[in-house]
């Protein structure tokens, strides 16, 4: 990613220039809806996330001190929404009376993309927000404990303990359901 | 299969995001939020020149006032000559 672009960009859009924001979310969004699409399902809600993040980012870039790249602070700011999204999520269906359960049974071998990704988000919905998001950060973006600390502002060893419980759950998970 | 191989096979097989453009929804969901911003010049500008436009609302008003009941003698009316 072009971190000098981003810089000149950030320099504009902080004087006022709409354009050069624009162009900041053009050349990040791919990647913000990849990372998004792994805290929500609907397209619809992925969407509103993007959104999100860029929307947050740019309130917050007075504060961007420019020491690390623009998109490593920008994914800290993604994995807030994305959380922070996990934890609405989950108090709403607890509120509606209707959490998830896992089927008796899933597909070890989904038939398609799609099938695939919505049993991917049946099981992680049985997580807790917590460990959704280490599982997510550590295991699906393939995120060092110590860019995961870094992403998420837990100590390492907080990371590497909620890693080891949440790969806990899932395993217990999925030898009652494969 | 480990718990961790299931899901990250799983992801695998999900496939790419759709591409999507957003950037549009964003420029209006920030104009929304805080008029002014990522649109017509730095927002100190902005700022600055409706602070200059309530001053002269007021002038305008304070000099009216004192056309009818005279509270600051002639002290504004050079300001108020030089408007018109």
């Amino acid at each position: 990613m072009d971190d000098k672009a981003d810089r000149a960009d950030i320099t504009a859009s902080l004087a006022g220039d709409g354009e050069a924001y624009r162009r900041i979310v053009q050349r990040h969004q791919s990647l913000v809806a990849r990372r998004m699409r792994r805290f929500a399902r609907d397209a619809g809600a992925v969407e509103e996330l993007v959104q999100d993040v860029f929307v947050e980012a740019y309130f917050s870039l007075p504060g961007f001190s420019g020491k690390a790249p623009f998109e490593h602070w920008l994914n800290r700011i993604a994995t807030r929404v994305g959380y922070a999204f996990l934890k609405r999520r989950q108090q709403q269906m607890k509120m509606a009376g209707n959490e998830i359960a896992l089927e008796n049974r899933i597909a070890a071998e989904p038939a398609n993309a799609d099938e695939a990704a919505e049993t991917l988000h049946r099981v992680l919905d049985q997580l807790s927000p917590r460990d959704r998001l280490v599982v997510t950060l550590l295991h699906l973006e393939n995120r060092t404990v110590a860019e995961t600390a870094a992403l998420t502002g837990w100590s390492q060893t907080m990371v590497k303990v909620q890693a080891f419980r949440a790969r806990g759950k899932l395993r217990k998970l999925l030898e009652r359901t494969t | 299969m480990s718990e961790i191989e299931f899901i990250q096979k799983l992801d695998a097989a999900s496939g790419n995001a759709p591409s999507i453009d957003v950037a549009d929804k964003v420029i209006r969901r920030i104009r929304l939020a805080r008029p002014g911003a990522t649109g017509s010049g730095p927002m100190w500008l902005a700022a600055m020149m409706s602070a200059l436009a309530a001053a002269a609302v007021l002038l305008v008003a304070v000099q009216s006032f004192s056309g009818l009941q005279d509270p600051f003698g002639d002290l504004l009316t050079p300001v108020w000559t030089a408007f018109q």
